[in-house]
């Protein structure tokens, strides 16, 4: 592989990372100015802000970390990185 | 199991399957004979003992003379395993009982820790463990030697290593200490001495490869203990049996009583003196010290490939929230127990588990540790008078006994109880295990074999971490008998001391290809000192801008000091610092690439 084919890789390596931690920064940043917009809002019975702190973000996570994985995997195959 | 068959997944989920549903049964006829009658302490010794000797079976079964599976289990482990024993060592750090105990004292706190804790766990599966594992790295110290190069990187990443993680596993240790002595009303050193005893069966034969079969046991435990008492709690009251989900409305009953709950400092996980401030910093310190912790770090090593540590790190995510979303459940029927079932009571009403715990300090009524009902009423009666009742501002519970007590305050047989403290041995021992295989690996591996003696043999290698194993695991028993509560203060700064050493050179080296030796090893020096130079400030009174050295920030911000001083290090020193050369330049490409590099088969510097 040559040096440029390794460089757009990487390229779209670090790019798929921004967009998933970026993403997963902004879904919940979104999602706690919601919380303040709402005011006193609740989730199951318990804060909006807090139900989000302790359930929702994590559980967001769980799924970014799973897409991300595949969507790089996609990805190393795309550019004959895959390590088999 | 662990030989590098393609099927080696479904067979170590078979296996812990039919272990799990083993113990289950062996419980539930434990528990039916218990209510023949059977004393208590019988129960706990069946309950507990049984498990520890499946423990120690399944490490000896584990041995090994291979030194790729004594490091790094062959670098077989299928990602869901290898994410499932992970969350166990993550939760072992502090037994079954730290989230549930900060959710008690702060339920914002606890939301704090999970949202940190989770950040950590995607850091990790996206920015750091594909390229840990692709270095071939045995530990931490190892990749930052092989990324670097030099001697002296390798030295100092074994000094970090040892800072952050010898203390964890004394106080992983001593937290499994404790909830045995606890339990059996044995003395702690008998205690220790055994949590020593079954990590060493659990390590010694046969490293990582036996560290990780044990680890899936512990973890089958762990959550056992984890999920079932709430559940079987949830529907005693008459609640949908997933209180993970319902818990704000029990939160709402809670809150129907009169009266505040008042935490004591705490035992395994103490308390902040001046109560749970500075949350965004323990989400900051969390994610970035979760992400680079070295024991995590070495079973990421342990995965397949680069792809299987990204997933590895997902599963780890995925089973750390069984812990994150059951501790507050536990915490709000605890809060509900509690005030509903012994604020307002009489004193000769009192329930057994405020004297059980009492004993042990962890309960207090009106000042004084509630040790016997004619303490408490010795205390009592002149302030609330003979036939008062106890007011919440009477009463005072430690929080690590939120989750040990748990079945006994709801009510439920003791064989939960029992069952519970068997899950939080578990978890430490699943801690101890890894981070003594990491230290030892870092020893036998990093110092010995990579610097003292590079021609040294495998088998010669393999016996000197065998020693060094045994010869860790009792220091480390010594320091957990001797300086525990220490060591539970040093171990809540365990994320603290991996963000600020850890992680910026770590990071920076994988996505900074112009950082150099020289700017990681200030990395290292600056963060390290700026959390140590915080805590030596703060026990001493100090304090100075915003909060380093003051005794109001919790050992789990910490590592905000520590981070912003290791990465401003870092990037400085390698900017004034000549580019790293031509053949770290070709290493951080290998690093980043997932395909096989012939330049990462040696191992580095």
């Amino acid at each position: 592989m040559s040096d440029a084919d390794q460089e757009a890789w990487w390229r779209s390596t670090r790019g798929l990372a921004v967009a998933a931690l970026g993403g997963a920064a902004l879904a919940a940043f979104l999602l706690f100015v919601l919380a303040r917009v709402t005011g006193g809002e609740s989730l199951l019975a318990l804060p909006f802000d807090y139900a989000l702190a302790a359930a929702v973000v994590p559980i967001l996570l769980v799924a970014i970390v799973f897409w991300f994985a595949r969507r790089q995997a996609d990805l190393d195959r795309q550019h004959h990185m895959g390590e088999d | 199991m662990l030989a590098g068959r393609r099927d080696d997944g479904r067979i170590l989920g078979q296996s812990y399957a039919v272990y799990a549903g083993a113990f289950a049964l062996f419980a539930t006829v434990v528990a039916v004979i218990a209510e023949l009658g059977i004393v208590d302490r019988l129960v706990a010794f069946l309950v507990i003992g049984v498990p520890l000797a499946s423990f120690a079976v399944i490490g000896i079964a584990g041995r090994t003379l291979s030194e790729a599976d004594f490091l790094v289990a062959g670098r077989h482990v299928p990602p869901v395993f290898n994410g499932f024993v992970t969350a166990a060592a993550i939760a072992g750090l502090t037994g079954l009982l730290g989230p549930a105990a900060i959710f008690l004292a702060d339920p914002a706190a606890g939301a704090a820790v999970a949202l940190g804790t989770a950040i950590g766990l995607a850091l990790l599966a996206v920015i750091v463990a594909p390229y840990f594992r692709k270095s071939g790295a045995i530990t931490a110290a190892d990749f930052l030697a092989i990324r670097y190069g030099g001697r002296l990187v390798r030295v100092a990443g074994l000094v970090v290593l040892l800072a952050v993680a010898f203390p964890a596993l004394a106080a992983a240790l001593a937290a499994a200490g404790w909830v045995g002595s606890l339990t059996f009303g044995i003395r702690p050193e008998i205690a220790v001495t055994v949590a020593v005893a079954v990590t060493l069966f659990s390590s010694l034969l046969g490293g990582l490869r036996a560290v990780t079969l044990v680890a899936g046991a512990e973890g089958v435990i762990f959550l056992l203990a984890l999920l079932v008492p709430p559940s079987l709690a949830a529907i005693e009251n008459g609640d949908f049996p997933f209180p993970q989900l319902t818990y704000g409305y029990i939160l709402q009953d809670a809150d129907s009583f009169e009266g505040t709950l008042n935490v004591l400092a705490g035992h395994v996980f103490p308390q902040p003196p001046g109560g749970w401030t500075w949350l965004p910093a323990i989400v900051m310190t969390l994610a970035a010290g979760i992400a680079v912790l070295p024991h995590v770090l070495t079973r990421v090593g342990s995965a397949r490939s680069a792809d299987g540590a990204r997933r590895t790190a997902g599963w780890a995510l995925f089973f750390s929230l069984a812990a994150l979303l059951t501790a507050p459940a536990i915490a709000a029927y605890v809060r509900l127990a509690i005030l509903r079932d012994v604020v307002g009571s009489s004193l000769g009403d009192l329930p057994d588990w405020i004297f059980d715990f009492g004993r042990h300090g962890l309960v207090k009524l009106c000042g004084v540790e509630a040790t016997s009902p004619d303490a408490v009423a010795a205390a009592c009666t002149p302030v609330i008078g003979a036939g008062g009742v106890v007011g919440s501002a009477a009463l005072a519970v430690d929080p690590d006994a939120v989750n040990l007590g748990f079945a006994g305050i709801m009510g439920l047989p003791y064989v939960l109880t029992a069952l519970i403290a068997a899950g939080a041995i578990a978890a430490s021992l699943a801690a101890a295990a890894l981070l003594l295989a990491t230290i030892g690996n870092a020893l036998g591996h990093d110092l010995y074999g990579r610097m003292l003696n590079r021609r040294s043999t495998a088998g010669r290698r393999l016996i000197l971490s065998r020693l060094l194993y045994v010869v860790i695991g009792i220091l480390a028993g010594w320091f957990a008998l001797h300086r525990g509560e220490i060591n539970f203060a040093i171990a809540a700064a365990t994320p603290a001391l991996a963000a600020g050493a850890l992680f910026p050179p770590i990071v920076l080296g994988i996505w900074w290809r112009r950082t150099t030796r020289l700017g990681a090893l200030a990395g290292m020096a600056a963060g390290l000192a700026a959390v140590i130079g915080h805590f030596a400030l703060a026990r001493h009174g100090g304090g100075f801008v915003v909060g380093f050295g003051s005794a109001a920030v919790p050992a789990l911000a910490a590592g905000i000091y520590g981070l912003a001083a290791g990465l401003a290090a870092t990037i400085g020193i390698s900017l004034v610092t000549p580019a790293p050369d031509e053949e770290r330049q070709v290493i951080v490409d290998a690093i980043r690439r997932p395909r096989r590099d012939a330049v990462l088969e040696d191992g580095g510097a």
